[in-house]
């Protein structure tokens, strides 16, 4: 999974220098583009040359939606020539992946499927040449003010749309550029797919989806003002997803805040856990998009800096929950590192699948006794594993165990379970 | 022209049925959705489930623990009030929940075998043909939708023998439920999935054994396309539940009621829904779920507030011709 950010609101055109470099420091690596605000070809470039000077690439971008933007109805034809320079523009910079809007639904009535699939199959074309996988998106409808369900909020009917418009796009799927053209701004790192895996590979499984024509990028902020079922949303999707743009609003107006900031009496109003669990069990492995412009905006500036550190620390946080099931599968054997509430958890609903050798406890008492079917040990019995056993972490200290399993010498990798997304159907 | 209903609840009273059937029907109205959920009513069941203590025979909560015959007794003069005025009782509610998740098993087997088919028989017994029940909210508990619509089916199974006997058509509503406090989607929220699932329990009864209740409000709150949804539907769709919000609480006010920007048009899609019954050649009863409203109006103006939703049914109505 690759955490990607917006830098909506963070890189301004008069001086893109400033919040790239800021972006960088927080340690952002991959950034989303949004067409709408840098739309001159110039703009354009010297942004993209501040991305690649401060070490970012462009994974992925966004192109303009006219009829949300303009607030009317412009034509077909328009739309599909903005989305062509998007593209082509895509392939320039080397960006694996745009999000385009649903143009030709909005300015037929009823979402005419000959004029939508024709528009589809025309920006295929360009896409297949750029080496591009468009991205259709969810979004909103307005009733007199009242965001309801629009373009794409069926995910069923979204797959199905995917899937169809796939196979139309032909056998030959678009070509991921390998040979080391990525346009004028592009070095090295911009050769990227969107899954980090892919990235890295080239082969992997993600890399391999990736290379389909169309995708589907899931705004949790769409989904969450509808107040969907994401679990579902997700599910029904399945490796049809690509990307997820993780936003957070109140559930009534749009907003891109960063997550866990829509908070009631009960806890987060918006369903993470359904998103989490939902993304785990299609073993997610696509962009996660943070935009978080709005709450950013409103940052005092001597705390933006500080503010973008969170951020960072949010997309890493997801990723971690996300990949949590996936980490759990790479390793052939493990044990656990303590003896509590954590451990308990792991056993519940990750026990029977990935069952550990053993768990150890610096808490005394509790060597060569039994917990949850499990033997607690001395962790000094860490020592005695082979090199390539993991051991997962399941107490909220990681930090000072990872430092005391460091200090004992011990080569082997150390993950960090967690329970705060734990999957659905045990509770 | 369409039929035109509202829910019994604040109007009909016990000590006097035929005086508020007598009122709607000069409000209007040429049906009525049966409140049967009132006399046994969802804080209660919820309350009760999760005291651990099973409400006896003679229990104030225990309405349901009487004979059919009792219960026949019961109402008869709401059945006798509803003739005199000419009022067809179309559809009525059944308690709910019928079953609360980590309740007492006690309360839960009460609901499931004694609530349940006690309420198919006052339906009967008041020729009502429709009774709207609440699916179960288990999915998240389960972990898939597709988990929680099998508890239901379970559910309706276990009732729709005896249904088919009284000639009843069971039909789920689309719910919501709640996430840290905010209303987000609950059971049968996906038209399609409603669909496939009335038409397998319908030939497996040989049957209009299962039906849809379109509830106006609820699909406001979390965002439904009302014409799709009701398209989708199609002749499934049997008893409405119309009712207006502002599309964060389940306010059950009148339609056209909430606005959201300063042009003060509907924030709710009543023109989506009239080209939904269009669509759908609706021909039976538009039922207001409107009970509230009539708390709200002092008694005073309660017939003209009556009124004035059996006006908006037949304005709603009119888009079918």
């Amino acid at each position: 999974m690759n955490v990607v950010y917006s830098s909506k609101g963070i890189v301004n055109i008069d001086s893109p220098g400033r919040g790239a470099s800021v972006m960088a420091r927080a340690g952002v690596e991959n950034i989303v583009m949004d067409f709408s605000t840098w739309w001159d070809d110039q703009i354009l470039d010297r942004v993209c040359a501040e991305f690649d000077k401060n070490g970012m690439c462009v994974s992925g971008a966004i192109a303009p939606d006219m009829w949300a933007n303009e607030g009317r109805a412009c034509s077909n034809e328009f739309l599909l020539r903005l989305t062509e320079k998007c593209i082509r523009t895509c392939g320039k910079i080397g960006c694996p992946g745009l999000i385009i809007p649903a143009f030709p639904i909005k300015v037929t009535s009823n979402g005419d499927s000959a004029v939508q699939a024709a528009g589809y199959q025309r920006l295929a074309a360009v896409a297949r040449e750029n080496g591009i996988t468009l991205l259709l998106k969810n979004e909103c409808k307005d009733v007199n003010g009242h965001l309801v369900r629009g373009t794409f909020c069926d995910a069923k009917e979204a797959a199905e749309l995917l899937d169809m418009l796939n196979a139309g796009a032909g056998a030959t799927p678009a070509v991921q550029r390998q040979d080391g053209k990525a346009g004028q701004s592009g070095g090295a790192k911009m050769q990227r797919t969107m899954s980090e895996q892919g990235g890295k590979t080239g082969q992997s499984r993600g890399a391999k989806t990736d290379l389909l024509t169309f995708g589907f990028c899931l705004d949790v902020g769409v989904c969450n003002i509808c107040g969907q079922n994401m679990y579902e949303f997700v599910q029904a999707l399945g490796s049809r997803l690509k990307a997820v743009v993780l936003r957070d609003n109140d559930g009534r107006a749009e907003a891109s805040l960063l997550p866990f900031a829509n908070a009631g009496a009960f806890g987060s109003r918006t369903d993470w856990r359904g998103l989490i669990c939902g993304l785990r069990d299609i073993d997610f492995d696509g962009m996660v998009i943070l935009s978080f412009s709005d709450s950013f905006c409103v940052m005092p500036g001597v705390l933006r800096t500080k503010y973008l550190d969170f951020a960072k620390s949010m997309g890493d946080y997801f990723k971690w929950q996300v990949g949590q099931r996936r980490v759990l599968a790479k390793y052939e054997s493990r044990v656990l590192f303590g003896a509590g509430n954590m451990c308990r958890n792991y056993m519940k609903y990750y026990g029977g699948e990935f069952p550990p050798l053993f768990t150890c406890d610096n808490n005394k008492r509790l060597w060569d006794t039994e917990f949850e079917g499990l033997v607690v040990k001395n962790p000094e019995e860490l020592k005695k594993l082979p090199r390539d056993c993991a051991i997962f972490i399941c107490n909220i200290y990681y930090g000072e165990i990872a430092e005391q399993l460091r200090d004992m010498g011990l080569e082997n990798p150390i993950e960090y379970f967690n329970d705060e997304y734990l999957p659905f159907g045990r509770d | 022209m369409l039929d035109i209903g509202v829910q019994t609840k604040n109007v009909i009273y016990d000590d006097c049925p035929e005086e508020g059937f007598a009122l709607l029907a000069s409000a209007g109205f040429s049906c009525a959705d049966f409140s049967l959920n009132s006399y046994l009513n969802n804080t209660t069941i919820y309350n009760q489930g999760r005291s651990l203590t099973y409400a006896p025979a003679g229990h104030e909560h225990a309405f349901f623990s009487q004979s059919v015959p009792e219960l026949e007794r019961f109402f008869a003069p709401h059945k006798r009030g509803a003739r005199a005025a000419g009022i067809m009782i179309h559809q009525m509610h059944m308690p709910y929940p019928v079953y609360v998740p980590r309740g007492d098993a006690k309360w839960n087997a009460y609901l499931w075998n004694e609530v349940a088919p006690k309420s198919l028989h006052v339906c009967h017994f008041l020729e009502c043909p429709y009774i709207v029940i609440h699916g179960f909210k288990l999915a998240r508990r389960l972990g898939a939708e597709e988990a929680e619509w099998e508890r239901t089916q379970t559910f309706i199974d276990a009732i729709a023998p005896l249904a088919k006997e009284l000639g009843i058509t069971i039909c789920m509503e689309n719910l919501y439920e709640s996430v840290g406090g905010r209303l987000v989607e609950g059971p049968c929220c996906d038209a399609k999935k409603a669909a496939e699932r009335i038409d397998r329990v319908n030939e497996k009864y040989h049957a209009q054994v299962l039906g849809f209740c379109f509830d106006t409000g609820h699909a406001n709150l979390v965002g439904i396309d009302f014409e799709k949804f009701m398209t989708t539907l199609d002749y499934r769709l049997k008893v409405f539940h119309v009712h207006d919000n502002d599309g964060i609480g389940d306010l059950h006010q009148i339609p056209f009621t909430f606005t959201r920007t300063r042009e003060n048009m509907p924030s709710t899609d009543w023109e989506g829904f009239r080209r939904g019954l269009a669509n759908i050649k609706f021909d039976k009863v538009l039922s207001f779920e409107t009970a509230p409203v009539l708390a709200a109006f002092p008694d005073e103006m309660k017939e003209d507030v009556l009124r004035f939703i059996a006006r908006i049914g037949r304005y709603l109505g009119e888009a079918v011709q």
